[in-house]
């Protein structure tokens, strides 16, 4: 049965390589499929193992790191749109701001990122008042546990008497 | 990672071979986190698999409904009607659910990539340049797909042909790799499989909160895009090239009347050419004296897009009967454009009898405007956009 799928694998590979043959594009996209590899084995896959370095010590790492995670995807798939000229022609093509998309975008995550991690430090601190320290989380990681809750883009960080840390309220349209 | 290579001492033999001198092993980096483990790839390498093999499948499909082989011409089903919409949804949000599976995969077996001596045997070279073909496929697949939908493309060779070629290399390659770790994959395949049991139990929440984050970041990607096509989720269409809200008369274009220079064309000039056992003309008056018909149909495009709207015009198969066309003849249909590869399409007798297949000539109660195809323009159901063609001239019984 391996045997079988792998043969399977193996002519299904055929037909793509034949298809390129075909094509008569083989040098093109050979180099642009072997970019690829560069791309990610050389730069994005030691940058990620450098910033996972970097987290290895902070509190709430599984927040953190899902922070970043869900912050590098969606920076990931909106910098085409980031980065592409438009089509001055065609208004529908790229219609939105995306810069302004994209900072909302990693704003949400980044409160979203402080509220969880406030809540996780609340719970492990085996702090009752879920709902209090919730809603006020930087006062129980400001006073008990040092650094704690420390994710830099999560503004719940504030002195008491302050205003609540709002979230953003311009509404995704 | 460190995995110190313990070589019992025995008595060198004189070797038939000259050997090869021994190469000093480079310093190689070694991977001291966690998670870079079989179950945490398997409990990835399953998601990432289903999103590729829906992507390749919807793919294909796509493929053969935009260029379908002359055998397949006329076999080609109209409905559902919503049938192309679904699946080029599908194709593009699978494609983009996949690239942080994609990364997070990559970063699970990263550590294989640096080991020594880098080929063992012929068996584990052939492995390995699987693997290498896998990420260069995969990577590369989503890359292009991904700028296809900005309609940016750096890249000298033509997009639609290589897309499609590399998606076979890259299934091909999954499914090779899936038979080649398939005992891997059987040991770590839940939390009570053997191999599983094996990994430190203290891996196991960090292991949860990885694939948490993972599953966070697909449905983050999804949401924000996913509106583009799913329109009840429109407004959280933040990051998706097209808005289905944004364009002329309320609907995305992908080929302006600019574009295709087709600007002024004169209502009084224009005349519709029927070409068949009767062939016959019609001015643009005439034409709207005819029977007309309203259906409500989606216009969807190759690059994930779509949007639901409202057009009436004539049967296409009520012109073909006045032209004396048999049932189940194919119809060729020409563009006033100048250029373009979609400047004549022709559609199989699937569509051509279907009576939801419209010469439309309004869209949601207005006249076209130029950029939707003024006068006239083909919409079928079940077909991708770039078929649905506009600025109408000329129509052939095949």
């Amino acid at each position: 049965m391996r045997i079988v799928t792998g043969a399977l694998g193996v002519a299904l590979m055929a037909v793509g390589a034949a298809l390129l043959l075909t094509g008569g594009q083989v040098k093109d996209v050979a180099i642009w499929l072997a970019g690829s590899v560069v791309l990610h084995d050389g730069i994005i896959a030691p940058l990620v193992i450098a910033t996972g370095l970097l987290l290895a010590a902070v509190p709430s790492r599984g927040t953190v790191r899902a922070a970043l995670l869900v912050a590098g995807c969606l920076t990931a798939i909106a910098l085409p749109a980031l980065l592409a000229e438009g089509n001055p022609t065609n208004p529908s093509v790229l219609p939105l701001d995306y810069l302004r998309n994209w900072l909302i975008l990693l704003g949400v995550v980044g409160v979203g990122a402080g509220c969880l991690s406030g809540c996780g430090d609340c719970v492990a601190a085996g702090c009752a008042d879920v709902e209090r320290a919730a809603f006020t989380p930087s006062e129980r990681v400001g006073a008990g546990r040092g650094g704690a809750g420390s994710f830099r883009t999560a503004p719940t960080r504030r002195v008491p008497g302050q205003q609540k840390p709002k979230l953003p309220n311009r509404e995704p349209h | 990672m460190k995995i110190r290579p313990r070589r019992p001492t025995r008595p060198r033999r004189p070797t038939r071979l000259p050997s090869l001198p021994r190469l000093p092993a480079p310093v190689l980096p070694t991977f001291s986190g966690r998670l870079h483990d079989a179950r945490t790839a398997t409990s990835l390498g399953r998601w990432l698999g289903v999103a590729i093999a829906v992507c390749f499948v919807t793919g294909v499909i796509s493929h053969y409904l935009q260029h379908p082989p002359y055998w397949l011409a006329d076999v080609l089903p109209s409905r559902p009607s919503w049938g192309y919409r679904v699946n080029q949804g599908l194709h593009v949000s699978s494609g983009i659910a996949a690239i942080p599976l994609l990364f997070a995969k990559l970063w699970t077996v990263y550590p294989k990539l640096f080991v020594w001596p880098p080929l063992r045997s012929v068996r584990h070279a052939l492995e390995r340049l699987s693997v290498a073909v896998l990420v260069a496929s995969a990577v590369f697949e989503l890359f292009t797909g991904l700028l296809n939908t900005v309609q940016w493309y750096p890249w000298p060779f033509s997009f639609v042909p290589v897309h499609f070629a590399v998606g076979w290399l890259l299934i091909g390659a999954l499914i090779l790799h899936v038979a080649v770790k398939y005992p891997e994959i059987r040991d770590h395949w839940g939390k009570r499989s053997p191999g599983t049991l094996e990994l430190p139990a203290a891996d196991g929440p960090d292991r949860r909160s990885l694939l948490t984050g993972v599953a966070a970041a697909v449905g983050a990607v999804t949401l924000t895009t996913v509106g583009q096509s799913f329109t009840p989720l429109k407004a959280f269409d933040l990051l998706a090239p097209r808005h289905p809200d944004h364009g002329p008369q309320g609907l995305p274009v992908n080929r302006t009347a600019a574009a295709a220079g087709v600007t002024r064309v004169s209502a009084p000039d224009w005349r519709l050419t029927m070409l068949g056992t009767h062939s016959y003309e019609l001015t643009l008056d005439e034409l709207a004296a005819l029977a007309q018909h309203t259906v409500t149909l989606p216009i969807a495009c190759v690059e994930g897009w779509s949007k639901s709207a409202q057009w009436t015009g004539v049967r296409v198969r009520d012109l073909l009967d006045r032209a004396g066309a048999r049932p189940g003849a194919a119809v060729r249909v020409v563009s006033l454009e100048r250029r373009g590869a979609y400047r004549v399409m022709e559609m199989g007798s699937e569509y051509a009898d279907d009576p939801l297949t419209l010469l439309a000539l309004r869209l949601n109660g207005q006249v076209l405007s130029p950029d939707h195809g003024f006068p006239a323009r083909i919409i079928a159901p079940n077909r991708p956009g770039v078929l649905q063609t506009k600025w109408v001239t000329r129509m052939e019984v095949l």
